[in-house]
C-alpha cells in the first residue's frame, strides 16, 4: 500500500495531489485535517450530518435547568434522571436537525437583523417590559450558551418557525369540507338507555359471615399495620450555640475587623467600560475583523460617539442595547487580555482592538471611582453578629465532631451524651419509613433512624449533621408490622364484598338486557323484566354535559342501525353504573342550521387539523426518508 | 546529502527537480485555489440568494398584514419572488398564501392557478407534495373530483400517505361511496395512527354500518 503510493506520487496526478495539500494546508491550517480525526465522536448522524457526544452533553445540560427552572426554587437536581434525559434530548436534536436541513433544502434563511428584533423582543431578555442587557448574559449563561452558540440555535428555530409558520397559516378551509365536517361533527342520534346502579342493590345483598372470614385470611397483607418505631434523640443547633457563653466578642475585635475590612475595600477601585464586540468566526477571520476594529476605531477618532457606534456594531448581545456599558467592576471580572486593556487606559479614551476568547474588543473606560466605606457606627452591630456566627459555628463544628466520637463511645444511652453538651434527650414515637411530620420528616435523619446499627444492633446513630443542627438517635421501641384483628377490619371488608356483590348483579342485569335487546325483545318488555326504566335522550349530540359522557361515547360508537329498529351496546360510566344503550336514528349535521359562531368554531377547526396534518405529513416524510445512525 | 554538494550543484539539482515536477505542482496548486474560491464563492452565492428572497417574502407578509395592504405592491413582491427565485421555498410559500386568500374569498379557480403554478415550480419535493394536496382539496370543491384523485394520486413522499388516503376518504364520502371511504379511512389510521388524530378515528367510526349489534364492528377493523 504504502509502496504503491510512493509509486503514484511520481507520477503527475500524485504531483498534483501535492499542490492540492499545499493549497488546503496553506488556506486552512491544520484544522482543515482535524476536522477528519475523530477526537469528538459522534453520537448520532443524520443523514450524514453528525451530533456530537459533547453538543448532545450540553443539550441535556440545558433541559435539565430548563425543567429545574419549572420546578421553582428549592428544586432537588438530584431528582433529575440524566441518564433518562439522554434518549428524548437526542431525538428531539435528531428532528431538529431533520428540520434544519429541510429548511435547508427549500433555500430558507433568517437574515441577522431578524435574530436581533428577536434578542430585543424576548419577555426572557425584559424587566418589566423593557429589554434588559444584563438579563441576556445572565439568562444565556443559565442556559449554557455562548451568545454565538446561542445565535446559531436560534437561527436554526426561526428558519423552523417560518417552515411551521407558513404551513400552518395558509391551510384552505373549502366550503365542501366544511360542510362534510359538520355533518360529522354535529351529527345527532336518538338514544336510549337503562342504567343499573350497584349502589341502589346494595341494601338487599346479605353477607355470610364466613365469607368476610374468607377474605380476611385471603388478603392478611391488605391488614398489616405499617412498621415503626419509638426513639430518643439528643439535638446540638447553632442557633443555641450563638448565646454560648463561651462566645466573646471583645469590642477591639470589631474594632479590629472593621479596621481590617475598611483597609481591604480601600484597595478596591472600580472602574465602568464599555465595548464594542466583533466576533471572529466563519463567516470573518480574525485579520478581516481586526481590520473592521481599526475602521471604527478612526469612526470615533473623527468624533462619532461610542455608545452609538456599540448599539449599531457590537456583537456582545448583553451590552450592544445599552450603548456597550458593562456597568462598574473591579479587577479581575473579565478575561485577562480584557482585564490589561481596560485598568491601563485613560478614563475617556478608547483602546486599539484587544483579541480575546470572544472576538475583538475595542474597549472604552468611561468612569472610574472608589467608593467610600461606611462609617463605623452604622455597622458595628453587622460587624458584632457576624463575628459571633463566625465563632459559634466554630464552636459548633467542634462540638459536632466530639458528639460523634461519644455517641460511639457511650454505648448505654443518651443521657451521657446530653449531659455532657447540655442538652435534653427528646421523644418521638410512632415513626414510620415514610414519615411526614415533626424533626423526622427529614429524610437523612429518618434514614438514620432506620439503619441497620440503630434497628438491629441497638447503637445510637452516628451524628447525622444538617447544617444548622446535629442529632444522634436511638431506638427505644421497634413495631413490626402486625395483622390487624379481624374486629378492626370487619366493617372495611364488609364494604368491600357488598360493593363487589353488587357490581356484579348490576353487570348480570345489564347483560340479560343486553342479551335480550340483541335476541330482538321489545324494549318495554325487557324494561319491565329488568326493573328499569328507559331514559329517551332524542337528537343527543356528541357533546351533552347533561348525559354521562361514557353513555355519549358508547352511542356515538355503535355503529349505524341499518335495516334494524336499533343499535344496542353496552358501557360503564366512571361511578359504575352498568348502562345498556340503542341507537335507534342517525341523523348528519346540517351545516345550514348553524350558527355563525358555530360555524367559525367549525372553520379554526378544519384550519388548525389541516395544518396540523401538512405539518405532520411533511415531518413524518422527513424522519422516513432519513438516514439516521445512532451509535 | 546536501553537504557533498557545492552551491552550483545544489542549484542545478533543484532546478532539475523544478523541471521535472514544477507543472504538475502548479497545476495543483491552480486547481485547488480555483476549487476553494469557486466553492466560497458559491456559498456566498447561495446565501445571499437565499437572504434576498427571504428578504422579498418578509416584505411580503409585512404588506399582506398592513391595516390597508396595497394589491399591486402584493403583486409586485409576488412577481418579483416569481422572476430571480421561481423555485425557491418562500415563493412556494407566497403561492400557498395566495391560494388560501382566493379560497377564503371563494374564489377557486384563482386558487387552483397557484397551486397548479406551486405543484409545477417548486424545487422541494415535500413542498411539491404539500402543493398537489391542497390543489385536490380545491378541485373537489370544483367539482372536479376525478382530476383531484389524480393529484392525489401523484403525490410521492410516503410520509404524506396517511393524510392522502384520509382526503381521499373524504371525497368518496361526498361521492356516495361509502365502501370506498371506509377503505380509504381505515387504510389512513392504520398508517398514522388513530390516537394522534381524533378526527380520523371518528371518521373511521362514523362508517360502521350494521344490520345487528356486535358484528358491525368487524368490517372496520
Amino acid at each position: 500500500m504504502l509502496q504503491k503510493m510512493r509509486d503514484s506520487a511520481q507520477g503527475f496526478v500524485g504531483k498534483m495531489v501535492g499542490g492540492v495539500i499545499i493549497v488546503v494546508l496553506t488556506m486552512f491550517g491544520f484544522g482543515a485535517f482535524t476536522a477528519f480525526v475523530n477526537d469528538d465522536p459522534a453520537v448520532a448522524s443524520v443523514n450524514g450530518e453528525d451530533i456530537s457526544r459533547a453538543e448532545l452533553g450540553l443539550e441535556i445540560e440545558r433541559q435539565r435547568r430548563r425543567i429545574l427552572n419549572q420546578m421553582g426554587e428549592g428544586a432537588d437536581p438530584d431528582l433529575i434522571d440524566v441518564v433518562s434525559l439522554q434518549g428524548s434530548v437526542l431525538e428531539s436534536m435528531i428532528n431538529r436537525t431533520l428540520l434544519s436541513q429541510a429548511a435547508d433544502d427549500m433555500r430558507l434563511t433568517v437574515a441577522e437583523s431578524e435574530v436581533d428584533v428577536y434578542f430585543r423582543e424576548n419577555p426572557q431578555f425584559q424587566v418589566a417590559g423593557q429589554y434588559e442587557p444584563a438579563l441576556v448574559r445572565r439568562v444565556l449563561n443559565s442556559l449554557g450558551h455562548t451568545p454565538t452558540s446561542f445565535r446559531r440555535d436560534l437561527k436554526r428555530s426561526l428558519r423552523m418557525a417560518q417552515l411551521n409558520g407558513a404551513l400552518t397559516t395558509t391551510t384552505l378551509v373549502t366550503d365542501w369540507e366544511t360542510r362534510q365536517l359538520a355533518a360529522l361533527l354535529s351529527q345527532t342520534r336518538d338514544i336510549a338507555f337503562l342504567s343499573f346502579d350497584p349502589l341502589e342493590l346494595e341494601a338487599g345483598i346479605e353477607l355470610d359471615e364466613q365469607a368476610v372470614e374468607d377474605y380476611y385470611l385471603a388478603n392478611e397483607a391488605d391488614f398489616m399495620t405499617t412498621e415503626s418505631i419509638d426513639v430518643v434523640y439528643v439535638s446540638l443547633t447553632l442557633a443555641d450555640l450563638l448565646a454560648d457563653e463561651s462566645i466573646d466578642v471583645s469590642a477591639d475585635a470589631i474594632q479590629a475587623s472593621y479596621q481590617e475590612s475598611l483597609e481591604a475595600f480601600e484597595r478596591v477601585d472600580e472602574r465602568r467600560a464599555s465595548h464594542i464586540l466583533l466576533e471572529v468566526n466563519a463567516a470573518r477571520d480574525e485579520a478581516e475583523t481586526l481590520g473592521l476594529a481599526e475602521s471604527i476605531l478612526e469612526r470615533v477618532e473623527q468624533g462619532e460617539a461610542f455608545a452609538e457606534l456599540a448599539r449599531e456594531l457590537s456583537e456582545d448581545p448583553g451590552s450592544a442595547e445599552s450603548g456597550g456599558d458593562l456597568g462598574f467592576v473591579a479587577k479581575g471580572a473579565f478575561v485577562p487580555e480584557f482585564e490589561a486593556a481596560m485598568w491601563a487606559l485613560e478614563i475617556g479614551t478608547v483602546s486599539q482592538p484587544v483579541r480575546s476568547e470572544f472576538g475583538v474588543h475595542l474597549i472604552l473606560v468611561t468612569e472610574a471611582r472608589t467608593p467610600e466605606y461606611p462609617e463605623f457606627e452604622a455597622v458595628r452591630d453587622a460587624i458584632e453578629s457576624t463575628l459571633r456566627a463566625a465563632q459559634a459555628a466554630t464552636l459548633y463544628a467542634e462540638r459536632v465532631r466530639r458528639m460523634d466520637e461519644l455517641a460511639f463511645e457511650m454505648t448505654d444511652g443518651l443521657d451521657g451524651l446530653a449531659d455532657h453538651f447540655g442538652l435534653t434527650v427528646e421523644r418521638a414515637t410512632g415513626i414510620t419509613q415514610a414519615g411526614t411530620e415533626g424533626p423526622f420528616a427529614n429524610a437523612r435523619l429518618r434514614n438514620a433512624a432506620f439503619s441497620e446499627d440503630v434497628l438491629d444492633q441497638g447503637f445510637n446513630s452516628a451524628v447525622v449533621d444538617l447544617g444548622d443542627r446535629a442529632t444522634v438517635v436511638r431506638l427505644t421501641e421497634q413495631h413490626l408490622p402486625e395483622l390487624k384483628p379481624l374486629a378492626e377490619v370487619s366493617d372495611e371488608i364488609r364494604a368491600v364484598l357488598i360493593a363487589r356483590e353488587a357490581q356484579d348483579r348490576a353487570a348480570d342485569a345489564a347483560h340479560t338486557a343486553y342479551q335480550a335487546l340483541i335476541d330482538g325483545a321489545a324494549s318495554s318488555l325487557v324494561a319491565a323484566e329488568s326493573q328499569a326504566k328507559w331514559v329517551m335522550l332524542s337528537k343527543s349530540r356528541r357533546q351533552s354535559p347533561s348525559v354521562d359522557p361514557a353513555i355519549t361515547r358508547e352511542a356515538f360508537r355503535l355503529p349505524r342501525p341499518m335495516g334494524i329498529d336499533r343499535a344496542v351496546g353496552s358501557t360503564r360510566t366512571g361511578s359504575g353504573v352498568e348502562v345498556v344503550i340503542t341507537v335507534t336514528a342517525v341523523k348528519e349535521g346540517d351545516y345550514g342550521a348553524l350558527t355563525e359562531a358555530e360555524r367559525s368554531r367549525l372553520r379554526a377547526q378544519l384550519s388548525r387539523n389541516a395544518g396540523d396534518r401538512d405539518f405532520g405529513s411533511l415531518f413524518q416524510d422527513l424522519r422516513d426518508a432519513a438516514s439516521i445512525d445512532r451509535s | 546529502m546536501s553537504d557533498y554538494l557545492s552551491d552550483e550543484e545544489q542549484v542545478a539539482v533543484l532546478k532539475r527537480w523544478w523541471d521535472e515536477n514544477g507543472k504538475a505542482l502548479l497545476l495543483g496548486l491552480g486547481l485547488a485555489v480555483s476549487a476553494v474560491v469557486g466553492w466560497r464563492y458559491y456559498q456566498d452565492y447561495r446565501q445571499a440568494d437565499a437572504e434576498a428572497a427571504a428578504a422579498l417574502y418578509q416584505a411580503y407578509q409585512e404588506q399582506r398584514a398592513a391595516e390597508a395592504p396595497e394589491p399591486d405592491e402584493l403583486a409586485h413582491l409576488a412577481e418579483a419572488l416569481e422572476t430571480d427565485h421561481p423555485g425557491s421555498g418562500y415563493r412556494i410559500f407566497v403561492l400557498f398564501r395566495q391560494a388560501a386568500d382566493a379560497v377564503a374569498s371563494e374564489d377557486y379557480d384563482t386558487a387552483r392557478e397557484h397551486l397548479s403554478t406551486a405543484v409545477a415550480s417548486a424545487d422541494d419535493a415535500r413542498l411539491r407534495d404539500v402543493a398537489r394536496i391542497r390543489l385536490a382539496r380545491v378541485l373537489q370543491q370544483l367539482g372536479q373530483s376525478d382530476a383531484a384523485m389524480i393529484s392525489l394520486g401523484k403525490v410521492r413522499g410516503a410520509g404524506f400517505f396517511s393524510e392522502v388516503a384520509e382526503l381521499k376518504g373524504d371525497i368518496l364520502l361526498v361521492q356516495g361511496d361509502r365502501d370506498g371511504a371506509t377503505e380509504a379511512y381505515v387504510a389512513a389510521r392504520n398508517v398514522g395512527g388513530g390516537a394522534a388524530n381524533p378526527l380520523l378515528e371518528m371518521k373511521v367510526l362514523d362508517m360502521a354500518e350494521t344490520p345487528g349489534a356486535g358484528a358491525a364492528g368487524a368490517s372496520v377493523e
